[in-house]
């Protein structure tokens, strides 16, 4: 079961920057900093009522987020949903034919994660996320 | 505290509010919590409940409503996300 809008991720040139805004204009505290290697970016989750923001800069030119910022510009990214069990939502995602990237859950910043392809959802990619107790 | 209190809705523009309804609710299962049409904004558009929040599939009815050239420029996507304010 989806719970809630965990986070959504904003794609951003310059992290330190960004944060001039969101942090300190907004008043949003960060709840977690982190580089994530294997999507090459680093990454900042702030925390704004129930869910989050989390601001990704990309740290190579390969990821899926230096791609996004190359044709797209900055901007929204993603939308990322809560789930006890990443496992089985994935699963059932795929049971239904629906198009996923990721084949199975995987470790990301929010917890056990796994993206699903944006072609199967009007242009939105979708995330979910098992959050680590 | 922050000025910015939670996040009330993303906003998703696309080509046919009600194929997106349809995909949406299949794929998810989220309820749809209203629908319309907001001629002033040039739209139809539906809510869907996640949580505490919500996503907003809004179809744009005429060139008066920017998220058509968004569309036009590059496909359908999320468009914006509206936090609910303290302010």
């Amino acid at each position: 079961m989806l719970r809630k809008i965990h986070h959504v991720g904003i794609a951003v040139r310059n992290l330190d920057e960004a944060l001039t805004f969101y942090r300190d204009t907004l008043g949003l505290p960060v709840h977690k900093t982190a580089v994530v290697e294997d999507q090459g970016v680093k990454a900042a989750l702030l925390t704004i009522g129930n869910s989050e923001i989390e601001l990704l800069e990309p740290i190579n030119t390969n990821g899926g987020v230096a791609k996004f910022l190359e044709r797209r510009g900055e901007g929204l990214h993603h939308i990322c949903f809560e789930t006890d069990d990443v496992a089985a939502e994935l699963a059932a995602t795929k049971a239904k034919g629906i198009e996923v990237i990721d084949q199975a859950p995987r470790k990301g910043l929010a917890g056990m994660i796994c993206f699903l392809h944006p072609r199967a959802n009007h242009g939105v990619l979708i995330e979910y996320a098992q959050p680590s107790l | 505290m922050s000025i910015a209190r939670k996040i009330d809705h993303v906003a998703i523009a696309v080509k046919d509010v009600d194929a997106a309804v349809k995909t949406f609710t299949e794929n998810f299962g989220l309820p749809v919590e209203r629908r319309g049409e907001v001629p002033e904004l040039s739209m139809r558009n539906a809510f869907l409940t996640i949580g505490d929040a919500s996503l907003e599939l809004f179809q744009p009815t005429s060139d008066k409503n920017p998220a058509l050239k968004f569309i036009t420029d590059r496909g359908e996507g999320i468009t914006c996300c509206r936090s609910r304010s303290n302010i």
